[in-house]
């Protein structure tokens, strides 16, 4: 018996070093983190944020700086644009702060934003400008149009105002950069208290005849390039250069700095963050030249945000998915091509079959097993996180109840929110969970490089992935994994963990295993010192792709554990939902495995289902979404009438208060874990 | 707060940011050393005896409440119309100052504008552009210009500002600055613990048995702290937290766990504590007091502050020796006699109608 313990003992200690990622490496001056854990805590944290340094934010109304969003991001409250039904101005303070935030205005119109809101340049009186800072009822719409016309071109246009003489745009454009970096570096905590990391940040906002290919561009430490490299500056008749033309922009000025030697005092790193595949007709992820620069900048995208989830697409509509079955697709989906903003309250979704497959990343992750067979290179290797891309200067402001809008301007009210196809369609945004040794930049920089992420659609469930092999031996994953207390422990001695590569298949030949782990958003105390439980896990899936011999890609979602199957809340009235499980555990064994197919996995975590943002607001209006469709249409009549009375000439019908999904199950995916055969 | 408060709450932080941008304070510099040349090479240039009177006449009032209608989208409030009457008064002071000392001149935006005015006025669209800043600044566009004057105004600000913000900042100075915003500063509370989970789901009607029997256990001496962890159930976060303020550990395990946890005490095994998850038996290792950071901790943090604050500072005190050492008078409406603002230490003393000071 000691023999046997004394074995297993050195078997476990001869693997740990390589079997645990490296500890991550410090490349600026900081102390250590009082509460570095070696196991790795998840930190909650929102990597896509705009203030009134974008363009189209301070169109839009947005007053909130970077210094007052990091603020929010940490618990303050602040002032947001508009006012409430008091007249009072608007305030929000976020539930619980966030770990860590980036702030990614656009750098196209860096120089627009800051000479039209600066009245002492001599762009200021342009009419360009004018017409961006004109309050209502000066239609947004033409105000959109007039941003599209700059960056929705092929190839985009610089704004107009960046030609009036004596207008030094470059100089402009330089002074935001550096109130980024300023704004972030104060916001950084470098003490040994780490309660909060900033990240300096932009979003490249390549957009060309609005199909979405926006990159967010998030680096490591305070060394930087002197100027963003914008799409302005990646410009080409090719749409399939962009991406490239920024990548070798960010190797030339950041990667390549200081000779391309990383240490506390010297050189650059970066990573890009793509986001919303799913307005991108495609063109998010071509297949590139030079795979290994996709891979090497690519290494986690957002899921999803408030312009919808890109994980795949269902439309229950059209009965149809876009190469898939898979029903829980129909979640949080926008329903266009593109970014071009929708003409009136109502738009039909475009049918399934009009979209690319790769505009969502399960059908880009296949592709990309399918092209990494062919070059040796997996282009498309990417982790999954969620952000808010909130246009408020409101990092993390995720809750369906109370959701106070994310576009200024353009969805402060609730009649506003429903009286806009798009709008309604819009979510609260979601959330970038990192499982990291400490809160700080290289830290969660390194979490971010080597995927151990997960996305969540704006709530807290905390959840571990590890992934190894079955059948038995030192080199395989406990199938009682769940019920071992050193769980997470042995997970990273056994496996690896959400973001990984299956080590090589042991000789005994077993099929991959994971082991899934999740426990429920804790809820919050508020202000008034009221409880808000989270709410409850309904069930924990796998999904997996994989490609045939043939070429042929596929995709199976598997249910790995299910505490019940509700598709609606417990309560209508009150929107209470079902009480679900607190913690869910399960390991999973691969049961159609094939050594010759490369493949991925991942888990979702399936809360129980909850009132979504829509319901509360059209409530609000005397509308109940969740009556029956008859009736509901009969109440949004009535307010439409009572709108057109208070406001003549109004044209809302809140049709959509009736035609938007009234209850959604908020879910977290995990980072895949990828297999491929030994060739 | 009221809507006046807001405007100028939004036009401050406009001004604010702009000024906190390093890239305009390097330009600002540059425009100091130009006029420190332009006095040496031409003393008394430019310098013209400025009037210490301002009149804001109601054509100024009326231009200021369309300014404020195209911005906001509404007519402006009394309380409104005040706030705009200041800022402009204020405005007219810095421009005039900024032109007393010669801002105006050598300076690469207002060379441009003027420039590009004289092209479009000018009968000969190719003249070269030294003379036509030569003839734009013969015609005195410079002291008319729109959009030089808010250029000026607005490097006048800037140098104003800058003039206290460059001041050196001694330790003194940040420990000032600490002490007066203490609780913004004070490091929490910190516990480091270990603890035990049991598991509802898996337990049921055993759960408080199960936990109850651990606790006893290892209280008793019975079993190690190594063994008590074998009796618990896995748990996704860690087994162990370091150094965690009561609101971290609020938000991963919720309020009653971390006030438990802080309430417990040090070195001895408690519980069973309850989480939204079930139950945990909590070691509390060591507790950390909270304490102010030392100065070297927060050092840049508290030098943006200092700074920002003598900046504000130096400006508003600039801006009230100036405002006292002119003849202020607003035009009532309604074609009253124009009344008389006096200034005191500037404050503005308000003769009716009643004129608020600004950047409070």
């Amino acid at each position: 018996m000691r023999a046997v313990v004394l074995v297993t003992v050195m078997a476990v200690s001869a693997t740990p070093v390589a079997a645990r990622d490296e500890p991550f490496r410090r490349t600026e001056h900081r102390e250590a983190c009082a509460d570095h854990d070696a196991l790795r805590k998840p930190l909650f944290g929102d990597l896509h944020v705009h203030t009134n340094y974008s363009i189209d934010a301070f169109t839009f109304d947005v007053g909130v700086s970077p210094d007052e969003a990091y603020e929010f991001a940490k618990g303050e409250r602040i002032t947001i644009q508009g006012t409430d039904r008091d007249g009072r101005p608007r305030t929000a303070k976020l539930d619980r702060p966030l770990d860590f935030a980036a702030l990614t205005d656009h750098s196209e119109g860096f120089d627009a934003a800051k000479i039209c809101q600066d009245p002492g340049t001599s762009g200021y009186d342009t009419p360009e400008c004018a017409v961006l800072r004109a309050p209502p009822p000066f239609p947004a719409r033409v105000k959109l149009i007039s941003l599209i016309a700059h960056v929705g071109l092929v190839p985009p246009v610089p704004f107009s105002s960046c030609l009036v003489p004596g207008v030094d745009c470059e100089a402009a454009a330089v002074s935001i950069w550096q109130d980024v970096q300023a704004a972030a570096e104060q916001a950084y905590d470098r003490t040994a208290s780490c309660a909060f990391t900033s990240f300096v940040a932009y979003e490249w906002t390549a957009m060309p005849g609005t199909a979405n290919m926006h990159r967010n561009v998030i680096f490591r430490n305070e060394r930087v390039p002197e100027k963003p490299i914008s799409y302005l500056d990646t410009a080409s008749p090719n749409v399939l250069e962009l991406a490239p033309l920024l990548w070798s922009g960010l190797r030339e000025r950041c990667l390549e700095r200081d000779g391309g030697e990383l240490t506390e005092d010297s050189g650059c790193d970066v990573m890009t963050i793509p986001h919303n595949s799913n307005l991108s007709a495609g063109l998010m992820f071509p297949d590139p030249a030079d795979p290994r620069t996709a891979a090497l900048f690519d290494r986690v995208a957002e899921i999803t945000q408030h312009k919808g989830q890109s994980e795949c697409r269902f439309d229950k509509f059209f009965g149809a998915g876009v190469d898939t079955t898979d029903e829980l697709c129909a979640f949080e989906q926008m329903p266009t091509l593109t970014l071009l903003p929708l003409p009136g309250p109502y738009v039909a979704s475009v049918p399934p079959q009009l979209f690319a497959p790769r505009a969502f990343l399960r059908n880009a992750l296949k592709d990309g097993l399918r092209l990494g067979e062919q070059s040796g290179v997996n282009p498309f290797k990417l982790g999954f996180i969620g952000s808010t891309d909130t246009h408020q200067g409101t990092p993390g402001n995720t809750p369906e109840k109370g959701f106070a809008g994310h576009v200024g301007n353009q969805d402060d009210t609730a009649v506003k929110r429903m009286s806009d196809g798009g709008v309604a369609r819009a979510n609260s945004g979601g959330l970038a969970v990192v499982w990291a040794e400490e809160n700080s930049r290289d830290a969660i920089f390194e979490a971010l490089r080597r995927r151990e992420t997960y996305g969540t659609s704006g709530t807290r469930p905390v959840v571990r992935f590890f992934g190894g092999w079955s059948g038995h031996g030192h080199d395989t994953l406990d199938e009682r994994l769940c019920e071992r207390s050193s769980l997470v422990q042995t997970g990273y001695h056994q496996g690896v963990p959400m973001g990984g590569d299956l080590r090589p298949r042991p000789a005994n030949g077993g099929a991959p295993r994971f082991a899934v782990s999740a426990m429920q958003d804790p809820g919050f105390t508020g202000d008034d010192g009221v409880f808000h439980p989270g709410t409850g896990l309904q069930r924990i899936q796998i999904v997996k792709g994989w490609v045939d011999a043939a070429g042929e890609t596929h995709e199976k979602v598997y249910e790995a554990l299910a505490e019940d199957a509700n598709t609606d809340v417990a309560d209508r009235e009150t929107c209470t939902p079902a009480a679900g499980a607190a913690n869910l555990c399960t390991v999973w064994t691969d049961p159609d495995f094939d050594a010759t197919e490369s493949a991925f996995y991942y888990a979702r975590v399936l809360e129980e289902p909850t009132c979504r943002w829509s319901t509360y607001d059209c409530r609000s209006l005397g509308i109940d979404p969740l009556a029956p469709q008859a009736e509901c249409l009969t109440q949004a009549l009535q307010a439409s009438l009572g709108a057109i009375l208070g406001s003549p000439g109004s044209t809302t019908t809140f049709q959509d208060c009736c035609r938007v999904e009234p209850v959604v199950q908020e879910r977290a995916w995990t980072s895949p874990i990828w297999y491929e055969p030994a060739s | 707060m009221d809507v006046a408060d807001l405007v100028r709450a939004r036009v401050l932080s406009r001004l604010r940011r702009v000024a906190r941008s390093p890239s305009v304070h390097f330009a600002v510099l540059g425009g100091l050393l130009f006029v420190a040349d332009g006095f040496r090479a031409e003393p008394g240039a430019g310098a013209s005896e400025p009037s210490r009177t301002i009149v804001v006449t109601q054509t100024d009032v009326a231009q200021l409440r369309r300014g404020f209608a195209q911005e906001y989208g509404r007519e402006p409030s009394a309380s409104d119309e005040q706030s705009l009457v200041e800022r402009e008064i204020d405005d007219e002071i810095l421009y005039r100052r900024a032109l007393e000392i010669g801002l105006d001149r050598e300076n690469k935006v207002v060379r441009d504008r003027l420039v590009a005015v004289m092209r479009m006025l000018a009968d000969d669209p190719e003249k070269d552009a030294e003379a036509l800043y030569r003839e734009a600044i013969a015609l005195g566009l410079d002291r008319s210009d729109v959009v030089v004057r808010r250029h000026l105004v607005q490097l006048m600000t800037l140098i104003l500002r800058r003039a206290g913000e460059t001041q050196p900042i001694a330790d003194e100075d940040l420990r000032r600055e600490l002490d007066r915003d203490a609780d913004r500063f004070r490091l929490p509370p910190v516990l480091t613990l270990t603890h035990v989970y049991f598991d509802p789901a898996r337990r049921g009607t055993r759960l408080e048995a199960d936990a109850a029997h651990a606790l006893a256990e290892v209280r008793a001496g019975r079993i190690t702290p190594a063994e008590v962890a074998a009796l618990g159930d896995p748990f996704v976060l860690a087994a162990r937290f370091a150094r965690r303020s009561e609101a971290k550990l609020r938000d991963l395990l919720g309020a009653g766990f971390a006030e438990a946890s802080f309430g417990a005490p040090v070195g001895v095994w408690s519980g069973p504590v309850r989480s939204p998850y079930g139950l945990h038996l909590v070691l509390v290792e060591e507790r950390i007091a909270g304490r102010l950071p030392a100065l070297g901790e927060v050092r840049n943090q508290l030098a943006g502050r200092v700074r920002r604050e003598r900046g504000e500072a130096a400006l508003r005190a600039k801006v009230a020796e100036l405002r006292a050492g002119s003849v202020i008078r607003v035009e009532p409406s309604g074609g009253e006699p124009a009344a008389e603002v006096a200034s005191v230490e500037g404050v503005a003393l308000p003769v009716p109608p009643p004129v608020r000071e600004l950047g409070d």
